[in-house]
C-alpha cells in the first residue's frame, strides 16, 4: 500500500512536469489587418448615392504587421427579402432587379491600395451592402466593413 | 510526450500491483459522496455526479442544458435560449454522449448552432460523467456523457404529474404531463406503461440592450427584442416496462420519444443584418425565414436475459432525424431565382445495437464485455448544401476488468477496440442563368470511402485512505472516428460568413487523458479537488485560412485540420452544510487549452468560473417545505482565444429562487417555484453563445414561476 501511495504522488509529479515541460513555442502572428479606408468613386462615407448603368471605382487602403494574404469585394442586395429598405433618407425605396458582384484580390506586403471598378447593371434600383473584408498570411481576418450603395434610375 | 504517457501507464501498472495489500473478498468499491445537489462518485471508469431530480426543477433554464450550468465543469453552448448543447469540461457535440437507456443519442450534433433534441422534463434520474466514457460509450465520449434514466417506477399502482411553466422574458410558457400504470400480472411478473407529453413556446428573445454593434455599424433593436428568435417544441414519450422473476428474460423495456422543435433564427444569425430585418414584423410569436424546423425520434428496446449466475444485456435503437432550415434563397447562381425556401434538408438514419455480459472471474475479478454495431444513413436536399449523403458503419468490442478483491484499493482496466467505414456520395451544384441551369456545376463533395481501426485503453484505481479521504485516477488512450463535417463539409454555415470545409485526408483523431479526483470528507461537508490533463496527437478543429471562399457570398475559409493539442484544467468543489437549514457550496473551474503549433487556444472554451449556491430551507411536519436559494456566477475575462475568436469580459449573474411545496401523502404533493434569473440585470456575454460574435448581450432580468402536481 505505502508504495502504491508513492506511486501515486510520482505519478502526479510526473504528470506536472510533462505539463510544464512542453517547449513553449513562440506565438504566431495574431494582429488583424486593417482597412483603413474604402473610397467609392474617390468618397469615404457609410452611404453612396449611384446611377444604375453606371461604373463606380472602389478603392481599398489597408495595411497588416507582417504579410497580406487576399482582399474580397462582395455587393449583395440590402432588402432580406422585404422589399425595401429602411435606410434613413430612403425610407420606402424598394429593391427592384438582381444584382450581385464578388472579387478576389491576392495580395502581399504589409500595405496595399487595391482598386475596382464595378459595373451597375441599368435595370436596377434600391439599396445595395458594399462588403469588404481582408486576410493576412496566417488566417487573421480584418473587422469587416459593410457600406450602403443606393443605386437610382 | 507520447512515449512519456506510455511510460506513466506502464510503470502505474508495476507500481500498483506490486503496492496490494491482501484483504479479503469484497464487492467492488464505489467511492461516493453526497453533496446537496448531487452524489459524486467515482465507480471504475468513470468519475460522475449523480444530479438531484429536486434540483432539476429548481434551477431549470430554458433548455436542458442551461439548466446543468450551475455544476461545477457543466456549461452550455447556446444560440438564443432555444437552442442549447451541453458543454462538459470545454467538450461539446460529439465529444459528449447522451445516452438513453443504452443507446447514444444520434442527431444533427455535428453543428455548433444545432441543439440537444430532448425534453427537458422526461429526465428520471441525470448522471454526468466528466473526462473520457469512451470505452462503453463510443470513442467519441472523450469528453464525458450525460446517461439519462426514466422516471422511477411509481410507489403504488400509478402516479401522475402535471407540471406547468411560465417567464416572463421571452414569455416561455409550457406544460408536460406524465402518468404511468403498474400493471397487475400473474407470476410475479411486474410491468408498468407511461407517457408524457410536453409542449412549450416561447416568444422572440430580449435582451437587456436596446442596440448592437456589428461589422462597422449599430442596429437598433426595438425593446430589446431580437426578431424572429421564437421557438416551439413538442414532445412525447411513451414506454413500457416488464420484469420477470424467472425464465431467461428477465426484464424488458420498450420506449418510443418524439422530439420536434421549431426555431426562428435571428436575421443576423444568416447573413448581414439589416435595420429592416432586425425591426422585425412586429409579431414576437411567428416564425419568419430564417428558421430551423427539427423533428428527432426514436424507438429503443432494452432487454436482461438470466445466463447461468451471468446476465447478459442487449440494447436495441433506431433513430430518425430531420432537420429543415428555411431560408430566402441568397446565393445568386446557385439556386434558380424561382427557388423555394428550403435551404437545407438533412434526414439522418441511426440503428444501433449493443450486447453485453459481466462475468466474475477467479479471485473476484469482474469481467464486463460488450459487442457494438452502429450504422448511418444520411440525405441531403435543398437549395444550398454543407454536408453530403453518407453511409458509415461501426462496430467495436470492449472489455473491462475490475478487482474487487480489495477493500482499501481497487484497480480496474479496459480496452476497446473499434472498426469502421464510411461511404461519402459525391455532390455536384449546377450553376443557373435565372430559372435555367446552365452547363457548368461546382463539385462541392467528391465520393470518398475509407476504413479504419482503433483502439482505446484505460487503467485506474480508486483507494480509500484513513480519515475519509479518497483518490481516484484513470489514465488511458482514447480515440475519435471524425464526423460527417469533419470529412466532407463544404459551404456556408449559419452565424457567420464562413466557408467551412472538411478533409477527407482527416485521420482518427487520439490522445491520451489522465483524469484524477481527491476528495475528502467531514461531517457536514465535503470537498474535492479534480484535475484533468488531455494531450491529442491530432485533435480535429475549424482553423481559419489565409484565403477567401470561391462562392458569392462565403467570407474566410475555415478548414478542419488536425494539430497536437494539450488540454488541462480541474475544478475544486466545496460543500458544507453548517446548520440544519442552510446549504453553502462553492466551485471553481478552469480549463486552459494550447494548440501547440501556434501557442493559441482553442475556440468555444469556457472561462475560469466561480459558482455558488446557498440554500436556506424549513420544514413544517411531513407536509410543508420552503426553501430559498441564491445561485452566484462570476466568470473571469476569456482571453484565451484562437484566431479570429473574439475574447469576452468577465461577468457576474445572480440567480434566486423561492420553492413552496406541500406534501399530503406519500405521492400526493404540489410545488411551486418562483425563480428570478439575473437579479441583477447584467449586461454580459457569454462566451460560449453563438451570438456572441454579433455582440448580443445574454438575457436580462427574467422571472419564471413552475407548478408541478404530483398524484
Amino acid at each position: 500500500m505505502k508504495i502504491s501511495k508513492k506511486m501515486h504522488w510520482f505519478v502526479m509529479g510526473m504528470m506536472v512536469l510533462t505539463i510544464f515541460s512542453c517547449k513553449p513555442e513562440e506565438v504566431q502572428d495574431v494582429e488583424r489587418p486593417v482597412i483603413n479606408s474604402v473610397m467609392v468613386n474617390s468618397v469615404q462615407q457609410e452611404t453612396h448615392e449611384l446611377t444604375a448603368g453606371n461604373s463606380f471605382v472602389v478603392q481599398v487602403g489597408l495595411t497588416d504587421n507582417e504579410d497580406l494574404s487576399q482582399l474580397k469585394i462582395n455587393v449583395h442586395s440590402a432588402d432580406d427579402g422585404h422589399g425595401h429598405v429602411d435606410l434613413p433618407g430612403y425610407e420606402g425605396l424598394e429593391n427592384v432587379g438582381l444584382w450581385s458582384y464578388s472579387r478576389v484580390f491576392d495580395l502581399s506586403g504589409t500595405a496595399s491600395s487595391p482598386t475596382s471598378t464595378i459595373a451597375i447593371p441599368d435595370t436596377i434600383t434600391g439599396v445595395w451592402h458594399l462588403e469588404i473584408m481582408a486576410i493576412d498570411k496566417a488566417g487573421n481576418e480584418s473587422d469587416e466593413k459593410v457600406y450602403n450603395l443606393v443605386v437610382l434610375p | 510526450m507520447k512515449a512519456t504517457f506510455i511510460l506513466l501507464l506502464f510503470w502505474m501498472c508495476i507500481q500498483v500491483t506490486w503496492g496490494q495489500d491482501s484483504i479479503p473478498r469484497q464487492e467492488g468499491r464505489v467511492l461516493e459522496i453526497k453533496g446537496h445537489w448531487f452524489t459524486f462518485q467515482a465507480q471504475d471508469f468513470f468519475s460522475s455526479m449523480k444530479v438531484d431530480p429536486n434540483m432539476l426543477s429548481q434551477q431549470r433554464g430554458g433548455q436542458l442544458s442551461n439548466t446543468l450550468t450551475f455544476l461545477p465543469g457543466v456549461s452550455a453552448l447556446n444560440t438564443g435560449v432555444g437552442i442549447a448543447k451541453p458543454v462538459i469540461r470545454g467538450f461539446f457535440g460529439s465529444r459528449v454522449a447522451v445516452m438513453d437507456m443504452g443507446i447514444r443519442q444520434e442527431g444533427q450534433q455535428w453543428g455548433n448552432d444545432h441543439g440537444l433534441e430532448w425534453d427537458q422534463f422526461s429526465i428520471g434520474n441525470l448522471t454526468i460523467v466528466k473526462g473520457a466514457a469512451s470505452l462503453e460509450f463510443g470513442g467519441d465520449a472523450l469528453g464525458g456523457a450525460l446517461i439519462i434514466e426514466h422516471e422511477p417506477w411509481p410507489k403504488n399502482k400509478n402516479s401522475t404529474q402535471i407540471l406547468g411553466v411560465v417567464s416572463n422574458n421571452n414569455r416561455q410558457r409550457g406544460w408536460s404531463v406524465f402518468h404511468q400504470q403498474v400493471l397487475k400480472l400473474s407470476n410475479g411478473v411486474s410491468a408498468r406503461c407511461g407517457a408524457r407529453i410536453t409542449r412549450l413556446s416561447t416568444d422572440d428573445y430580449r435582451v437587456p440592450v436596446d442596440s448592437f454593434t456589428y461589422l462597422n455599424r449599430t442596429l437598433p433593436l426595438k425593446n430589446g427584442v431580437l426578431s424572429n428568435t421564437a421557438t416551439q417544441e413538442n414532445h412525447i414519450t411513451a414506454f413500457s416496462e416488464w420484469r420477470f422473476p424467472n425464465g431467461g428474460l428477465r426484464s424488458l423495456r420498450l420506449t418510443y420519444r418524439l422530439n420536434d422543435t421549431q426555431s426562428g433564427l435571428f436575421p443576423g444569425f444568416v447573413g448581414v443584418p439589416t435595420l429592416q430585418s432586425v425591426s422585425g414584423d412586429g409579431d414576437k410569436s411567428n416564425f419568419s425565414l430564417p428558421r430551423v424546423n427539427n423533428l428527432h425520434q426514436k424507438l429503443l428496446l432494452a432487454m436482461q436475459f438470466k445466463a447461468g449466475d451471468d446476465f447478459i444485456r442487449m440494447n436495441v435503437g433506431f433513430q430518425r432525424s430531420n432537420r429543415v432550415e428555411l431560408s430566402r434563397p441568397h446565393q445568386p447562381g446557385f439556386v434558380p431565382y424561382s427557388a423555394d425556401s428550403l435551404s437545407l434538408g438533412l434526414t439522418l438514419n441511426t440503428t444501433q445495437w449493443n450486447l453485453g455480459k459481466d462475468w466474475i472471474l477467479f479471485n473476484a475479478w469482474r469481467l464486463k464485455t460488450g459487442l457494438q454495431f452502429q450504422l448511418k444513413q444520411s440525405e441531403v436536399c435543398g437549395n444550398e448544401f454543407l454536408i453530403p449523403g453518407f453511409k458509415q458503419h461501426q462496430q467495436a468490442f470492449y472489455a473491462t476488468v475490475v478487482d474487487q478483491n480489495q477493500i482499501h484499493f481497487h484497480q480496474f482496466f479496459g480496452v476497446r477496440v473499434e472498426q469502421g467505414g464510411i461511404a461519402i456520395k459525391g455532390y455536384q451544384q449546377p450553376w443557373y442563368n435565372v430559372d435555367q441551369p446552365t452547363d457548368s456545376v461546382l463539385v462541392r463533395a467528391l465520393p470518398f470511402a475509407k476504413r479504419s481501426m482503433g483502439w482505446a485503453a484505460q487503467y485506474g484505481w480508486t483507494w480509500t485512505g484513513p480519515k475519509d479521504w479518497q483518490v481516484h485516477s484513470v489514465l488511458g488512450k482514447v480515440y475519435r472516428i471524425p464526423q460527417i463535417n469533419e470529412w466532407a463539409i463544404n459551404g456556408i454555415h449559419h452565424g457567420s460568413h464562413r466557408h467551412e470545409k472538411g478533409s477527407t485526408d482527416l485521420k482518427w483523431e487520439s490522445g491520451y487523458q489522465w483524469d484524477a479526483n481527491v476528495m475528502k470528507e467531514w461531517g457536514n461537508g465535503h470537498a474535492q479537488l479534480t484535475g484533468f490533463v488531455a494531450y491529442y496527437d491530432n485533435f480535429i478543429f475549424l482553423a481559419p485560412q489565409s484565403y477567401f471562399s470561391d462562392l458569392p457570398d462565403g467570407g474566410q475559409v475555415y478548414a478542419y485540420q488536425q494539430r497536437a493539442v494539450l488540454w488541462t484544467g480541474g475544478e475544486l468543489f466545496l460543500d458544507w452544510h453548517p446548520l440544519q437549514w442552510w446549504n453553502t457550496d462553492f466551485a471553481l473551474e478552469a480549463i486552459h487549452t494550447r494548440e501547440n503549433t501556434t501557442g493559441l487556444g482553442l475556440p468555444f472554451v469556457p472561462p475560469i468560473a466561480m459558482k455558488s449556491n446557498q440554500r436556506w430551507y424549513w420544514s413544517k411536519g411531513n407536509q410543508h417545505e420552503w426553501a430559498f436559494l441564491v445561485n452566484m456566477r462570476y466568470a473571469f475575462d476569456q482571453n484565451r482565444v484562437s484566431r479570429n475568436e473574439r475574447t469576452t469580459p468577465g461577468y457576474f449573474v445572480m440567480n434566486a429562487n423561492f420553492q413552496y411545496g406541500y406534501k399530503w401523502s406519500n405521492q400526493r404533493s404540489i410545488s411551486f417555484v418562483l425563480q428570478c434569473n439575473n437579479v441583477n440585470n447584467s449586461v454580459y456575454y457569454n462566451h460560449l453563445s453563438l451570438y456572441r460574435p454579433m455582440n448580443l448581450a445574454e438575457q436580462g432580468r427574467w422571472i419564471q414561476g413552475t407548478m408541478a402536481l404530483n398524484f
